[in-house]
């Protein structure tokens, strides 16, 4: 029975995207360092390296488990947090990411950058820590030092002998009538005697044959014994098996020598429900010394009565450390009321008593291990790894089943938190956006009977009709209902977005030596995620350019008598069908002289212009327009703040400025919620029926001829509250036939642009409705001027106008003569349009 | 398509199992051909919405339940007389193999005649033309009883000039 792990790996790989981003504003949180947060940070990281062990990811599992040490050095206390360390491993969190996206098919991670950060993270590693240096794949020369120095400083005192088996019998060896447990039941005749099974060689259960052996032993015997007696054990086997018995004195003393304590922990069930962890504690352990950890499973039930949530282990562990008995308790300070703890000292006897039941358990445990967790490898960070001390052959994988279980038991109570605690399911977009188009479909039908029943009600009278009626009411109320809850479907927080900023600031703000608190408010406000995907872009570049342009240096600050952290502030709120996004810096507002100074030498405006404050700041958003004297690495690398608008309003929203010199200034961001869906001006023009988007207008009005002044014969400009707003006479750009009477007023719809009006001449205006947005490009092409088409209640279509295309259709850009009209409208809503009649 | 026009296509099926089969239709006294497997379904005459500032050919859009498809007169396209559309007037709704896409269209059509079924040494090459209908839109020509049958390439047919999806428009997107 293999289970095929790929269909998993596309879960692990969200799921550490996750983690990442956990560990990301977990960081760049640590400032205001409490525990907790570093154990988050710790987990997330634990998470990914235990995952990427599990699907192969070695490159992944390696680094992040240079990162966990780390981390685990930050959480014990070996080292304090420092900026320097926080953007190393921040930098750990991009590589990490890069690696995986790398497993993931995507680009190759930079191979030099993981690997100069890896460096560095091993070079930050320390603190006397000598056992997790040691086992760092990597050496780390200082560590390596000092643990070579203890090592030599122990192996001065060795008297007692010490045997080094290696024992690797043939697969067939108990074919023969042979059994290894016998032998070492006979060696344990002699001396005291430690057993390390590997069992790297094990293959996967579904393929193991009962009868042959897959392990091999590692075997450290104490005693005085000569050579000979132990070749004696092994006498009926030497043909079938490699054999290899090395005396080493060193070891042995090593582990004779050191003081140290025997603890034996054994846990309530109940443990884990009060949020502790029995390997955290082992881990802190490790930190006071050299550890053995012995798990006792004799009261692991069944795995069908397993509960995950429980704790059947219990571990007796040799802690080799001339730490206090205090320091040990301390440990297990938290957990002393639930469970039941024995700290003796380490004595001989102890010790031999320990190893027997290592011995007895080890095979057992071994079986275990394999039943119930196929991840063997996927091994807790700071695995004590005694066997490096005590048996000096890299026997990593002996020690392993020792710790499997409790880390068994630990993800099995993690995986079962969250399950219990969100309720959300993950679902494939395409399966939301068609159930969008369905129920768009639903709507056009549902008004499609409306229409039926409305024209039947007229024709006739009766209760049937009656009926009919109100059932058609309730139908429209259950569809708008049901539209309006798959649309939720679709909307994500705009934390998701926002996420990525304190990041951002963090970084730039460093680049930059300017000191900036960015205070985020109103991130649960929803957005489409189509929207939110789309708004990341534009958003990055006005928060950049809020650090480097609006924000002054902290010397400059000072000067100017403001505090010298500078204040960054996103907020997002609903207002009118809209989400409006503003990013407000306490900077020193936006320079009119500058700008104006600027969009003279550029030719933007001619010298003649009078214009507003405000006018002149929305000069910015004009293209080729940049102020930063120099292209800097942050701002101003050719994409200006026209991309910024002309990105927004694609989603059919809008960007505009404030600013009050001295004081900072607020961008602000208006978006519709959804893209599905529109809220549209129905108008006629000849004898076809067009939709407006309502977002687009600013007033419908009727003009008489009168207010209506020719340009060179066909251009006309309408005089409208002050200004000169040109017209586009939509009947003549879609060249249609003029109309036969001429009229003595038109109709005129005011729609806003890229902070440019234009009036847009209708033959009539019919109501307004929500309509879906369907693509003309599916089947058709883009059409300049159309932003899609949608099908009205009748089932005919209707094609929906895009008025920065028909801009630039019927206006030929901007020309001198409209770059004039600037106005100065900041909106936030559509509330504002209304018809002057 | 009637259960007797099915008749007759399983009919022809088994008698001719290694050809192709062709949808014909009617425009003027002209009959075309296309591969049946390109047509999605047969529509009569519904109005569609006009299209501001498009060639006269292309009539507009249609609402293929929820689907927005562009519908193209044949005779205009062709440059045949117009005539007014009718009873007997059909959209038939084609899929077309755009490139980076597939794009469903539908053409207007005087009427649908008949389904063939054509092996390919039946088919003989278009000779070169020139004029509004040029010999790129067609693969052959083919004579049936005394009838000649055009077959249209409706893949170059479709994709040509105004309908060609604007790469340029898409990139900028």
């Amino acid at each position: 029975m293999s289970i095929d792990l790929s269909q998993f790996i596309s879960t692990f790989l969200e799921e550490s995207y996750e983690g990442l981003e956990i560990m990301e504003s977990s960081l760049l949180d640590l400032d205001s360092a409490d525990e907790e947060t570093i154990n988050t940070i710790f987990r997330a990281a634990h998470s990914i390296k235990g995952g990427a062990g599990t699907f192969g990811f070695s490159e992944v599992a390696d680094f992040t488990h240079v990162v966990e040490t780390l981390l685990d050095e930050l959480r014990s206390g070996k080292q304090d947090i420092s900026p320097p360390l926080v953007n190393l491993l921040l930098e750990s969190v991009d590589c990490i990411k890069a690696l995986l996206e790398a497993a993931q098919d995507g680009p190759e991670a930079d191979a030099d950058v993981v690997s100069s950060v890896q460096t560095r993270l091993e070079q930050a590693l320390g603190g006397g820590n000598i056992e997790q240096c040691c086992s760092e794949p990597v050496p780390e020369s200082n560590a390596q030092a000092e643990a070579t120095t203890a090592v030599d400083n122990q192996s001065a005192a060795g008297s007692v002998g010490c045997w080094k088996i290696t024992f690797i019998p043939n697969e067939d060896l108990l074919q023969s009538g042979h059994e290894p447990s016998f032998m070492f039941e006979a060696l344990k005749d002699l001396g005291e005697l430690k057993i390390l099974p590997n069992k790297s060689a094990l293959p996967k259960f579904s393929k193991l044959n009962p009868e042959s052996i897959y392990l091999s032993w590692n075997l450290v015997l104490i005693s005085d014994c000569s050579a000979e007696d132990v070749s004696e054990i092994f006498e009926w086997v030497e043909d079938e098996c490699e054999l290899v018995i090395e005396r080493s004195a060193t070891e042995e003393s090593q582990t004779k020598a050191e003081p140290g304590w025997v603890i034996h922990f054994t846990p309530f069930e109940t443990l884990l429900e009060t949020g502790n962890e029995p390997s955290f504690m082992l881990e802190a352990l490790s930190d006071l010394g050299s550890v053995d950890v012995t798990t006792r499973i004799e009261n692991l039930p069944e795995l069908s009565a397993l509960d995950p949530e429980k704790l059947y282990l219990s571990w007796v562990i040799n802690l080799y450390s001339e730490c206090s008995e205090e320091d040990v308790r301390e440990v297990f300070e938290w957990v002393e009321d639930e469970c039941s703890l024995t700290v003796t000292a380490l004595d001989s006897s102890l010790q031999a008593d320990a190893s027997a039941v290592e011995t007895e358990v080890s095979a057992q445990a071994d079986v275990s291990a394999l039943t119930l967790d196929p991840q063997v490898d996927t091994a807790p960070v700071s695995d004590p790894e005694p066997s490096l001390e005590t048996v000096g052959v890299p026997s990593e994988p002996s020690i392993d089943q020792s710790k499997v279980k409790p880390e068994k038991t630990i993800s099995a109570s993690k995986k079962a938190k969250p399950a219990a605690e969100s309720s959300s399911i993950r679902v494939d977009t395409d399966k939301i956006d068609a159930l969008i188009n369905r129920v768009g479909e639903l709507v056009i039908t549902q008004a499609m009977l409306g229409q039926v029943g409305d024209e039947l009600a007229e024709i006739s009278a009766g209760s049937e009709v009656e009926r009919l009626q109100a059932g058609l009411d309730q139908l429209e109320r259950n569809t708008r209902d049901l539209q309006e809850d798959v649309m939720r479907v679709r909307m994500l927080p705009i934390s998701f977005v926002f996420n990525r900023f304190p990041r951002l600031v963090h970084d730039v703000s460093g680049k930059l030596g300017k000191k900036v608190e960015l205070v985020i408010t109103g991130e649960q406000t929803e957005i489409d995620k189509t929207v939110m995907e789309k708004i990341g872009d534009p958003m990055v570049h006005l928060i950049r350019n809020s650090l480097d342009h609006g924000l002054e240096t902290p010397e400059e600050r000072v000067a100017a008598g403001k505090p010298e952290m500078g204040k960054v502030e996103l907020d997002a709120y609903h207002q009118g069908g809209f989400i409006i996004i503003d990013i407000t810096d306490d900077g020193r507002g936006l320079n009119t002289e500058k700008i104006y100074q600027k969009a003279l030498d550029k030719g933007l405006i001619t010298a003649d212009q009078v214009l507003t404050d405000s006018e002149i700041n929305e000069l910015v958003f004009k293209p080729g327009f940049s102020t930063a004297d120099a292209v800097s690495d942050l701002s101003g690398r050719g994409v200006g703040m026209d991309v910024v608008r002309r990105n927004i309003e694609s989603l059919g929203g809008h960007v505009s400025v404030r600013s009050e010199p001295g004081h900072g200034s607020t961008f602000s961001v208006s978006l519709p919620l959804t893209l599905a869906i529109l809220d549209g001006q129905l108008v006629r023009i000849h004898n076809e029926t067009y939709i407006i988007p309502l977002i687009a207008i600013v007033e419908t009005i009727l003009a008489d001829s009168n207010s209506v002044s020719p340009i060179a014969g066909e251009n006309k400009l309408l005089h409208f509250r002050d200004e000169y707003i040109p017209l586009i006479n939509l009947r003549s750009l879609f060249k249609l036939p003029k109309p036969e009477d001429k009229a003595e007023s038109s109709l005129i719809a005011i729609v806003e642009n890229g902070g440019q009006k234009v009036g847009l001449v209708v033959d009539e205006l019919f109501g307004q409705q929500q309509v879906v947005i369907k693509s003309l490009e599916v089947n058709f092409k883009r059409i300049e001027g159309f932003a899609g088409a949608t099908i009205l209640g009748d089932g005919s279509v209707a094609l929906i106008l895009d008025v920065a295309g028909l801009m630039k259709r019927g206006l030929n850009f901007e020309s001198a003569a409209t770059a004039k009209k600037r106005n100065e409208i900041f909106r936030n809503s559509v509330g504002q349009h209304g018809v002057v009649a | 398509m009637t259960d007797t026009e099915w008749q007759q296509q399983s009919d022809m099926l088994e008698q001719k199992t290694d050809g192709q089969q062709y949808l014909s239709f009617l425009l003027d006294d002209e009959e075309y051909g296309v591969d049946i497997l390109r047509v999605q379904e047969l529509r009569g005459w519904t109005p569609v919405t006009h299209v501001p500032d498009m060639p006269n050919y292309l009539k507009g859009v249609l609402n293929l339940r929820g689907a927005i498809i562009p519908v193209v007169d044949l005779r205009e396209r062709f440059g045949l007389e117009k005539i007014g559309y009718g009873p007997t007037t059909v959209v038939i709704v084609i899929k077309v193999d755009s490139g980076s896409c597939e794009r469903v269209m539908g053409i207007i059509v005087d009427a649908v005649a008949e389904t063939y079924t054509l092996s390919a040494d039946e088919i003989q090459p278009a000779p070169q033309i020139g004029g509004v209908i040029n010999s790129e839109f067609i693969t052959g020509l083919v004579a049936q009883e005394d009838k000649m049958i055009v077959l249209m390439d409706i893949d170059e047919l479709m994709n040509s000039d105004e309908l060609a999806i604007d790469q340029l428009a898409n990139t900028e997107v």
